[in-house]
């Protein structure tokens, strides 16, 4: 072997125990190759809150009474890295079981001055797997993703189906869907009536038996570098007799 | 005339060789970074980038190139399959252009890259890469154009390693 390779070599094998032992020494290095000057714009930021004031209207018409009293108790986590292929949408944050964080927990996008009380924020993702000192979070924008919801202040029942431009899929073809109604989470082991995100265009499905809706979210999937985990939402209570 | 200044030009660039082909990789990872920013798609750049330098590159430097842009790319604290088939597939396809050598020039590169990034699709999840054909295909066409100019660019610069070229090199070696 050549002298040039000897070196080539050593520097591999050097790089190759670090992806195995220190792979946050990769993460620090993305991270400031992506670092930006603010995370969120006010553009961005006003949007979050639209979809958050819309999402507490529409509970609020619809579903207050029945609604549970909850008090969310919350991680505040930083995005280390983010998945860097097309197949699955999964964010590492900097969070773990020593934290209180636990598979299945909530991850929402969160504003200052929106946590506490119902405007908690956006449903992020979920918490997919939790290492003792990191979180593993799979985002609402994987393929794999599928949650049932209600959309807008009827609460017409929809399947969110995830991917690069998530969509509602089994909507009632009688129900009548806005442009701007609020998506909401309604499934068994997400908090319910957290925003998503909002209606963006509708149309018949594919089949023609059902209506699919287009969304758009308040903030960039790929900008997001700080959320919350919600650790209590297994042990809320129940409501007020 | 041409040849010898070709030459003497890249002689006198060859030890930068190794840190233009790493600079290379940099510059495919923020670019694909960017682009999932703007577009929503993360381009395979990086793996792009990979095949095009493994025309230019012994088997050490592609390993080491290999090291490290799966240092840059590992996501999790656990192994994934994307990282390994990540390191796999360029040193398979240089392993693949030894066993046939007509694999070379721009054409071999661009069908080494479109092979490549389908392999990796559908070795990394087979399901993703069957319903979203359209997805895998706009990624294996961007990035082979990029992986093109990458290819072009250290063609230009450093002259791609050709069997002939090798045989050449070993017979300089032997007579030094």
């Amino acid at each position: 072997m050549r002298k040039e390779h000897w070196f080539a070599a050593a520097l591999a094998v050097i790089i190759g125990i670090l992806v195995i032992i220190r792979p946050d020494a990769g993460w620090r290095i993305r991270q400031s190759l992506e670092r930006k000057k603010a995370s969120h714009s006010g553009f961005v930021e006003s949007g979050i809150e639209n979809s958050i004031l819309k999402a507490e209207i529409a509970e609020l018409k619809s579903i207050a009474r029945e609604l549970p009293q909850w008090a969310p108790e919350y991680l505040r986590a930083s995005v280390y890295s983010r998945y860097p292929f097309n197949m699955k949408s999964e964010l590492l944050v900097s969070v773990g079981e020593a934290q209180g964080a636990a598979a299945g927990q909530a991850a929402v996008l969160f504003m200052d001055g929106s946590e506490g009380g119902r405007g908690l924020g956006i449903l992020l993702g979920r918490v997919k797997r939790a290492f003792p000192n990191l979180a593993l979070v799979e985002t609402v924008f994987d393929p794999g993703w599928k949650s049932a919801v209600r959309i807008g202040e009827r609460g017409t029942e929809a399947l969110l189906m995830g991917g690069n431009a998530p969509k509602l899929t089994l909507i009632d073809k009688k129900a009548e869907i806005k442009i701007g109604d609020i998506v909401r989470i309604a499934s068994p082991d997400l908090p319910y009536g957290l925003a998503i995100a909002e209606v963006a265009e509708v149309g018949p499905s594919e089949d023609q038996l059902f209506q699919e809706a287009e969304l758009v979210f308040a903030y960039h999937i790929n900008s997001v570098n700080h959320l919350l985990i919600l650790k209590n939402f297994l042990g809320y209570r129940e409501p007020a007799q | 005339m041409i040849q010898m200044a070709r030459r003497t030009f890249q002689n006198d660039f060859s030890s930068f060789k190794l840190p233009s082909g790493i600079a290379v990789l940099l510059a495919s990872y923020l670019i694909s970074v960017r682009s999932a920013v703007f577009l929503n798609i993360h381009f395979s750049f990086v793996l792009a980038a990979l095949i095009a330098l493994s025309f230019f590159f012994g088997s050490w430097e592609l390993v080491l190139l290999a090291a490290m842009s799966a240092f840059f790319l590992n996501w999790a604290p656990s192994a994934s399959a994307e990282i390994l088939f990540l390191i796999a597939i360029p040193i398979l396809g240089s392993l693949c252009r030894k066993a046939f050598p007509v694999i070379e020039g721009w054409f071999g590169n661009i069908v080494l890259i479109a092979f490549g990034i389908l392999a990796f699709y559908y070795a990394s999840d087979f399901g993703f890469a069957f319903s979203h054909m359209a997805l895998v295909a706009e990624d294996a066409t961007i990035s082979a154009a990029f992986g093109t100019a990458a290819f072009a660019i250290f063609s230009g610069i450093y002259g791609e390693r050709t069997s002939s070229s090798l045989r050449h090199e070993k017979r300089t070696r032997f007579i030094r």
